[in-house]
């Protein structure tokens, strides 16, 4: 039976439990919402608690295929109510953490109520499957990389990470926690969105480190057999699809070659500039050529089992590691966004808001609308760096930026700040990507791509205007429940085949053979769920709007502005 | 007409098609953005236009969708 970890911070004490039978067949994002709902239906926590407060529980978990061969079926999932949204979040990552997890037989980890000092610790699961709270107080400021090395010397090389930098232990509302990866075990994975790593900054929680179990756990199935027969296919499936995509051919960088060209890349400051060149100099051609001269990687796993593998390893002119897990959003928003075109220099960049413990998003965003104001110079990427260490060293400006892009702009009384329910917007301009603005203006989670990305599932950035609303509304129902059982990359390689998923879900849990068990019980309802999180929380149908530029300012090249309608976009969820 | 490679399947084209044009050939109403890779080398999309397709040469079209 699966065992949930309970950190008791305030008394600081760990207690190891089953999952309760309610939990079940939950995992990812719907373990997440049922969990937190659970409390507030307890009367355990207000939805419009403080989220640094001490009824916000912080939860790790894994997903529902975890710990059989289900290719990314090890995703992590890190929920709460978000620091920098107010609402109800889910962010979930890949690298190693749910894989070692799982092998240890623990579904969830809490880390409830708020400690009584400052003393910083670590949890610690060890190959005996006991946990402990340790002494961080020697690891405070210290980066994530280096927190990583010290870890691996400790422990050895099969430990897995789940650490904050700097910018966590600070609470700032764009800390991010960083999971270490498959193989070298660099910090570059990241549960980057709504500030969770400000939260697990408050639980006084410097990381959580899960070594290799000498007894791995047995996975229970309610018909093994019927798992491993849908399993192999869909594996087989995801392999096909998958290696022939762009996510493993090039990796997600490759993704700027195509928004460069049709405006739905993100220009300084999303002016709505055309920047054509952004895609050959930060793009597929230039990545792909510098890791053949300096000996980094594509085609790369995050997690072990990954067959579409889209990371990546990407060297400096020496040859030397930079960064890695270098992704579009990165390369988007701390490029073109801020009108800098070295890739390098984003790399650069990239390494130092992974060993800070940053979101990449929220970070270019905020450093665009700091250069619209004036703070630093257009392209400037040496001066953007030097913010970012701002937020390392904790000066007046670094507190701001760590906060995220709607503190940058607020404090520098900026009128443009791309921000929906307080967090900032990700690599797609809404104006050329209708249904993508649809799904930041609706999804529960603020504005997230990740909720719902309708490029590429449509005809990219030109598809008929009517259809967005409708391709949001399904997108966001599909991703819902694949945030449950798997990575979105692997997700849209099998899409059509949920009938596959079905078969898993009936062989690892059992019951009906009915396929609504998926879309609308960890689809439909699920969101519903959120959505009534966020209501008891305050918020209203008001909320689930773009800020108003992108309805006033024409974008440059294809001369759109987002023109659905508040009314329309209020239909979403009305299933 | 020439024989070529296109993700990994033997295929018969006009021969002096430029990338660009197999590009628009291949993607007919669909408008699905791209990347193109020519006997292993990413073709940026400037050079679409002036690069000649050759007998026996190997392409991969490749749509891109989001992530990231």
């Amino acid at each position: 039976m699966w065992s949930q970890l309970y950190i008791d911070c305030n008394a600081g004490t760990v207690t190891k439990a089953p999952v309760p039978e309610a939990l079940r067949e939950f995992g990812g994002r719907s373990l997440i919402v049922n969990y937190i709902m659970g409390l507030v239906k307890a009367g355990k926590m207000d939805p419009k608690c403080d989220p640094f407060g001490p009824q916000n529980p912080l939860i790790f978990c894994t997903g529902v295929f975890a710990g059989t061969n289900f290719s990314t079926g090890h995703r992590l999932s890190v929920g709460c109510k978000s620091p920098l949204t107010g609402t109800i979040k889910e962010s979930s990552s890949g690298g190693m953490v749910a894989k070692m997890m799982a092998d240890q037989g623990i579904k969830m980890i809490v880390a409830a109520g708020v400690p009584a000092d400052d003393k910083l610790k670590y949890l610690y699961i060890g190959k005996d499957g006991s946990a402990q709270l340790l002494d961080a107080e020697e690891y405070r400021g210290m980066g994530n990389y280096e927190f990583g090395d010290v870890m691996r010397e400790k422990y050895g090389k099969d430990v897995a990470i789940a650490s904050i930098g700097p910018a966590g232990e600070n609470k700032y509302k764009a800390a991010s926690i960083q999971i270490s990866e498959f193989g070298e075990g660099y910090p570059s994975r990241a549960a980057a969105r709504g500030g969770v790593g400000a939260l697990m900054g408050t639980k006084g929680l410097k990381a959580i480190v899960v070594d290799k179990p000498d007894n791995k756990y047995k996975v229970e199935y309610a018909n093994e057999e019927l798992f491993k027969e849908a399993v192999k296919e869909t594996n087989k499936l995801m392999m096909e699809n998958g290696q022939k995509s762009h996510y493993h051919k090039v990796g997600t960088i490759s993704i700027i070659d195509g928004t460069s060209r049709n405006g739905i890349l993100p220009v300084r400051n999303f002016s709505g500039d055309m920047m054509f060149d952004a895609g050959e100099k930060l793009g597929s051609a230039t990545f792909l050529a510098n890791n053949a001269k300096r000996g980094g990687c594509n085609g790369k796993a995050c997690q072990p089992g990954c067959v579409v593998q889209c990371s990546n390893v990407y060297n400096d002119e020496n040859g030397n590691y930079l960064t890695s897990g270098f992704e579009y959003e990165t390369v988007a928003l701390l490029g073109p966004n801020c009108d800098i075109t070295d890739l390098d220099k984003v790399a650069m960049m990239d390494r130092m808001c992974d060993d800070i413990g940053v979101d990449t998003i929220e970070m270019g965003d905020a450093i665009a609308v700091a250069m619209e104001e004036g703070k630093i110079a257009w392209g400037d990427a040496d001066a953007a760096m030097a913010l970012l260490e701002e937020v390392r060293r904790g000066t007046e400006f670094g507190k701001i930026l760590g906060d995220g892009c709607e503190a940058v702009g607020l404090a520098l009384n900026a009128k443009r700040i791309p921000v929906v329910k307080h967090q900032s917007l990700s690599g797609y301009d809404p104006r050329n990507t209708k249904g993508t603005g649809i799904t930041y203006a609706t999804s529960t989670q603020g504005a997230d791509h990740t909720a719902a990305c309708t490029v590429g599932y449509t005809t990219f950035g030109d598809y008929p205007r009517d259809t967005a609303l409708y391709v949001s509304n399904k997108l966001q129902v599909a991703i819902t429940f694949s945030d449950s059982m798997m990575c979105l990359f692997a997700f849209s390689q099998v899409s059509s085949r949920i009938d596959l998923l079905l078969k898993m879900y009936v062989g690892m849990y059992g019951g009906e053979m009915d396929i609504s068990r998926v879309t609308a019980g960890l689809g439909v309802k699920i969101l519903l769920t959120e959505r009534a999180f966020n209501q008891m929380a305050g918020f209203t149908d008001a909320d689930d709007d773009l800020p108003e530029f992108f309805r006033t300012e024409r974008h440059q090249g294809t001369g759109e502005v987002f023109d659905i309608g508040k009314l329309e976009m209020e239909t979403i969820f009305k299933f | 007409m020439i024989k070529v490679k296109i993700n990994k399947e033997i295929t018969e084209i006009k021969s002096g098609l430029t990338m660009a044009a197999l590009v628009k050939e291949m993607q007919g109403q669909s408008k699905m953005e791209c990347i193109t890779i020519l006997n292993g080398s990413v073709v940026v999309f400037s050079k679409w236009s002036e690069t000649i397709i050759n007998d026996g040469d190997e392409i991969e079209i490749i749509v891109i969708s989001s992530g990231g």
